[in-house]
């Protein structure tokens, strides 16, 4: 944020005043600062925050609204999670993930169809139950198969946490073992359903699959063989903070402090931390490309999950799915054990699940 | 409508004054900065710069008591990470466009 004079100054000289009056700061120290900063003070702001400020002391209640809108300023910035409806020619494809989704269909008379992914083979290989201990059956178009079966016209859903978690843990399951079996699954999330308006929905899964036919099977194929595992690498963040520090301190001031006044310590003091951010962010991009560089050699796509820019708390640096051949996946985990070692740091993996994040980029969802 | 709103004088006080505050040390950050940027550019005397050092570090102060003595550390302290929160989901999604899906509750 850069400080504008004139424009700002004006506020930036008030809102300092607010807490020079009644306060204990010299107000001509303030406008000391203020002259050698090169910035000017507006009479009528002062005084006009000096009037909010008796305000303030008094206790007496400004204005409600802004009080209440100080809070929710945090509120605001919480992720909602986002539940997408989409809808594809006579097939409707609805998304939810399971929260609260109102069932706008007419009752019952059509049932919809579940569909936990889909795969490319020539016969039917799976015997096994799903949701709702269901038999998980095929709707298939030529080499391509849709894997689910009929549900009810609204998708899962339920407050208890429990109940979905172990709904999530049978969606998983069904894909788990429809990977063993296939080698190449097109995942679909959770609750994904086909709730057709006038088709059966057996027809309108069919009907989907045969308009999305060439895109899916590319789809099926550009992940056959291949698992996506979810990577996150931690570092010791106070320590490399420290680290920097020392080396900051020693480059910027070589040892010249001891003999600093109060006032130019203070200042180069901040010029340290002011570089420290820059350098920290640096360091941390700096290792997320030598650990992506070096997996690159068994990995064959990423996608990168965005790092808040001061950090997380547990010292995040890198976090990221990957698409790694099932061939190659000894020397993937491999690769992790040695990064972590003569990085440094601690890594957490998870899979290997199906391709849930890269499948989605191609259109092979209707979503 | 027609719903009794009860307000806490206490509670809207301390909310009003840590939005205030949070402006305050936001202000005063950038003020640091600038001051830095002034002593990198050696447009000021030793002296100059001392004075100017001395006066910061005092409002710094007069701030951590402030909030103290006002039981608002928390209320800023949430303000200016709502602040953050907010401009880092706006330089997300003009880096990344293709966001990552949130798929936490499979995993």
């Amino acid at each position: 944020m850069t400080v504008k004079p004139s424009a700002d100054a004006a506020r930036v000289y008030a809102i300092l005043a607010l807490i020079a009056a009644g306060r204990r700061v010299d107000r001509s120290a303030l406008e000391d600062v203020c002259a050698l900063l090169g910035l000017t003070a507006d009479p009528d702001w002062v005084r006009a925050m000096l009037l909010l400020l008796d305000e303030l002391g008094g206790g007496g209640p400004a204005d409600d609204s802004a009080g209440a809108s100080a809070v929710p300023l945090h509120r605001a910035a919480t992720k909602v999670p986002e539940a997408a409806i989409a809808s594809n020619g006579p097939a409707g494809v609805s998304k939810a993930d399971g929260a609260e989704e109102p069932a706008e269909s007419p009752p019952e008379i059509e049932p919809a169809f579940y569909v936990y992914g889909f795969v490319e083979g020539d016969a039917p290989r799976l015997d096994l139950n799903g949701l709702e201990g269901k038999q998980v059956d095929e709707v298939r178009v030529g080499r391509l198969a849709a894997l689910g079966h009929p549900c009810p016209a609204s998708p899962y859903a339920s407050s208890d946490e429990s109940i979905l978690m172990g709904w999530i843990k049978e969606h998983d399951r069904v894909l788990a073992t429809a990977l063993a079996a296939y080698e190449a699954v097109v995942p679909c999330r959770f609750n994904t359903l086909f709730r057709p308006d006038a088709l059966s929905a057996v027809d309108a899964v069919s009907d989907w699959l045969r308009l999305h036919y060439e895109e899916l099977l590319a789809t099926v194929r550009r992940v056959a063989g291949r698992r996506e595992y979810v990577v996150r690498v931690r570092w010791d963040e106070d320590g490399v903070r420290a680290r920097l520090i020392r080396e900051l301190d020693g480059e910027l001031h070589g040892g010249e402090e001891e003999e600093l006044s109060d006032g130019l310590r203070y200042l180069h003091h901040q010029r340290t931390h002011r570089d420290l951010a820059v350098r920290y962010q640096a360091e941390r991009s700096a290792i997320g490309h030598r650990i992506l560089d070096a997996l690159s050699h068994t990995v064959e796509e990423h996608i990168e999950e965005g790092i808040p820019s001061d950090g997380d708390e547990d010292g995040t640096v890198l976090r990221c799915a990957f698409l790694v051949h099932r061939d190659r996946s000894d020397g993937f985990v491999q690769e992790l054990d040695r990064l972590e070692a003569v990085e440094d740091v601690a890594i957490e993996v998870s899979g290997p699940w199906p391709a849930y994040s890269f499948v989605n980029r191609q259109g092979g969802e209707g979503v | 409508m027609g719903r009794q709103i009860t307000l806490d004088e206490g509670n809207v006080r301390k909310g009003l004054l840590g939005l205030v505050m949070a402006l305050v040390e936001v202000v005063h950050e950038a003020l640091k900065l600038q001051a830095v940027r002034r002593m990198e550019s050696g447009s000021l005397s030793p002296e100059e710069l001392d004075r100017l050092g001395r006066t910061l570090l005092q409002l710094e102060d007069e701030i951590a008591a402030f909030k103290r003595e006002e039981g608002i550390e928390e209320a800023v302290a949430s303000v200016r990470q709502g602040l953050d929160d907010i401009a880092d989901d706006v330089l997300d999604t003009l880096l990344n466009p293709v966001r990552w899906d949130d798929s936490e509750a499979l995993r």
